[in-house]
C-alpha cells in the first residue's frame, strides 16, 4: 500500500457537510465506549450548546455499542488465528439531526430473529413500547447474552423513530449486520437511510487500512478525547501497544497544528484526521484548510524538512527550541512540523491543493 | 513566600515546588494550547525563589507522560533560568520516563544537551 496523503481528503469528501463524523473500524469492546461518549460529549456539546440532546445522544451511543458488543460475533481468521476486523461504528450530527451507524457481524442462523425482532418494535407505537419495555423487565427473560431485545427496545424508545437495519451475506455461516439510529431534536423529524453513504465508507475505510476518522472541529476540547481513544485503543499486540505512546506523541502536534493555523470557517477550526495500519506501522494523516496566503510558506518549510534525515532534524530542532526562547511571538515557534518530521519513521508526506475556493492541506506521517 | 502548588488537568501537569526542601516534581500531561499562561506564573515564582533562596541544594524532577511544542519551550526556558541563576552545583535535574517511551527519553536527552547543569534520563518501568 502507498502512503497516499490523498486517502484523508477522500474520506474528507465523503463527509465534508456535516459538522462532526467520528467513525471506529475494529474489533468492539468495553474500553471504547467511554471514549467514544468523551469524544462525542467533548464536540457535540459544543456545537449545539444542547445539554439535554447531548445526554441522549450519549445514552444511544452507550446502548448501540454495547448491543454490538453483546450480540455481535468474533470470527476467527484463518490461519492466521486473528480476529476478523470487520466492524465499524460511527457516529454524525448534521445540524440537528444525529446518525449513528454500525456495522457488525453475526451468524447467519441469527438473521431471522433479528429481522423479526426489529420489524415487531418498528411496528410498535411509543406507548406501546413502553410496555413492552416494562412486560420485559418484570417477566425478567434474560437471554444468555442479556439482552432479549431490551437493548434494541431502548434504542427505539429513546430516539424516538424506527430502525433501519440491512444484512450482507460474507463468505460461510456469517454476515454483516448493519445497523442506522436516527435522531433529532426537531420532534418527529425523520432522517435519510444512510446505510449505503455508511457501507461506502467502510469499503474506504478497508482498502485504506483506516481505523479511525474524525471529521469536525479541532479545538482543544476535541483533542484530548481523541488522543485518550487513540493510546488505549489502537495497540492490539505489545508491539502496537507501544507504538500507541509514540503515535500519541505525533498526534498532539499534528491536532493542534490543525487547531492554531487551520483556517477558520463558520467559526470552527474544521479538519479530517484518519489513523490506519501501513506495514508493521501506523500512519496518521490530517487534513484541513488554509488561507491562500500561508500555503506557500507551509510548501517551502514542509519540503525542506522532507529531504533532512533524522540525525539534521535533531540538530534544527535543538537549534530551533533554543532561540524559541528568545522570540517575541512565543506561539509561532515552528517547533511542532520539526518533531512531527522527526518522529516520522519515512518522510512526511503532504498535498497542498486548491478546494473549494481556498487551499486544502493533507499531511501524513508514519510511526 | 508560599510553597507552590498547582494541580493537574485533563491537559496540564502537576506542579509542586515545596520552598523550605527545594524539590520541585512536575508530572503528567503538559498540553495546553496556550503554554504561555500556564508556565509564566511558574517562571515568576521561581526567579522569586531563586533571589531568596537560602538552600544549598534545588531537586527538579519531571515525569511526564506527554508534552507538546509549546510545553517544551517553557521547560527549557524554566531549566535555562536554573543554569544562569543557580549557585554551581546547586540544582540537579532527573527526567524520569518510562522505558519503552523512546519519544520521551529522547526528549529528556535532547534537553540535557542543551544545559549544562546535572542531569540524569532515569528510565522507569511501564
Amino acid at each position: 500500500m502507498e502512503l497516499n496523503p490523498a486517502s484523508a481528503f477522500r474520506v474528507y469528501l465523503e463527509v465534508k457537510d456535516v459538522q462532526l463524523s467520528f467513525s471506529y473500524r475494529g474489533p468492539f469492546h468495553d474500553g471504547l465506549t467511554d471514549r467514544i461518549v468523551d469524544i462525542s460529549e467533548n464536540t457535540i456539546a459544543d456545537h449545539m450548546g444542547q445539554r439535554k440532546m447531548n445526554r441522549k445522544v450519549s445514552f444511544l451511543l452507550v446502548e448501540c455499542f454495547q448491543n454490538i458488543i453483546k450480540h455481535g460475533e468474533q470470527i476467527k481468521r484463518e490461519p492466521k488465528d486473528e480476529l476478523l476486523d470487520d466492524g465499524m461504528f460511527t457516529f454524525r450530527s448534521e445540524g440537528d439531526s444525529y446518525f449513528i451507524n454500525s456495522i457488525n457481524v453475526v451468524r447467519k442462523d441469527q438473521i431471522d430473529d433479528l429481522q423479526a425482532t426489529v420489524d415487531m418494535i418498528n411496528s410498535k407505537t411509543k406507548a406501546e413500547l413502553k410496555e413492552m419495555y416494562r412486560a420485559q423487565l418484570v417477566s425478567n427473560e434474560l437471554s444468555e447474552k442479556g439482552g432479549a431485545g431490551l437493548g434494541l427496545i431502548e434504542i427505539a424508545r429513546k430516539s424516538g423513530n424506527r430502525l433501519e437495519v440491512e444484512f450482507e451475506a460474507l463468505e460461510g455461516d456469517y454476515a454483516l449486520f448493519h445497523q442506522q439510529v436516527f435522531f433529532s431534536s426537531v420532534e418527529g423529524k425523520t432522517g435519510e437511510n444512510q446505510i449505503p453513504r455508511t457501507k461506502a465508507l467502510y469499503r474506504q475505510l478497508e482498502e485504506s487500512d483506516l481505523m479511525m476518522t474524525y471529521k469536525g472541529d479541532f479545538s482543544q476540547k476535541s483533542i484530548l478525547p481523541l488522543l485518550n481513544i487513540v493510546e488505549s485503543n489502537i495497540g492490539q499486540s505489545k508491539h502496537e501497544a507501544y507504538l500507541a505512546k509514540k503515535v500519541g506523541h505525533v498526534l498532539i502536534e499534528m491536532l493542534q497544528n490543525i487547531s492554531k493555523h487551520a483556517k477558520c470557517t463558520n467559526g470552527a477550526k474544521d479538519g479530517i484526521f484518519t489513523i490506519g495500519r501501513y506495514k508493521d506501522r501506523f500512519f496518521v494523516q490530517t487534513g484541513n484548510r488554509v488561507e491562500e496566503k500561508d500555503a506557500a510558506n507551509l510548501e517551502g518549510k514542509l519540503h525542506e524538512l522532507q529531504k533532512m534525515k533524522y540525525e539534521e532534524l535533531a540538530i534544527l530542532h535543538r537549534e530551533k527550541i533554543k532561540e524559541s526562547i528568545y522570540l517575541e511571538d512565543k506561539t509561532k515557534t515552528g517547533l511542532g512540523l520539526i518533531q512531527i518530521a522527526k518522529a516520522s519513521t519515512e518522510a512526511p508526506c503532504f498535498q497542498i491543493a486548491p478546494f473549494d475556493g481556498g487551499m486544502f492541506y493533507t499531511l501524513s506521517v508514519v510511526v | 513566600m508560599q510553597s507552590l502548588e498547582i494541580k493537574a488537568s485533563t491537559e496540564t501537569p502537576e506542579v509542586k515546588f515545596n520552598k523550605d526542601t527545594g524539590v520541585l516534581h512536575i508530572s503528567g500531561r503538559s498540553l495546553p494550547e496556550d503554554a504561555f499562561s500556564f508556565y509564566q506564573p511558574i517562571i515568576d515564582w521561581v526567579q522569586a525563589f531563586l533571589k531568596i533562596n537560602p538552600l544549598q541544594k534545588v531537586e527538579l524532577n519531571f515525569d511526564l507522560d506527554y508534552f507538546n511544542s509549546s510545553s517544551g519551550r517553557y521547560l527549557l526556558e524554566l531549566l535555562s533560568i536554573f543554569e544562569s541563576k543557580s549557585k554551581p552545583g546547586m540544582a540537579q535535574i532527573k527526567w524520569y520516563a518510562e522505558e519503552d517511551d523512546e519519544l520521551m527519553v529522547e526528549k529528556g536527552n535532547e534537553l540535557k544537551s542543551l544545559i549544562k547543569l546535572p542531569f540524569e534520563v532515569i528510565t522507569t518501568e511501564g
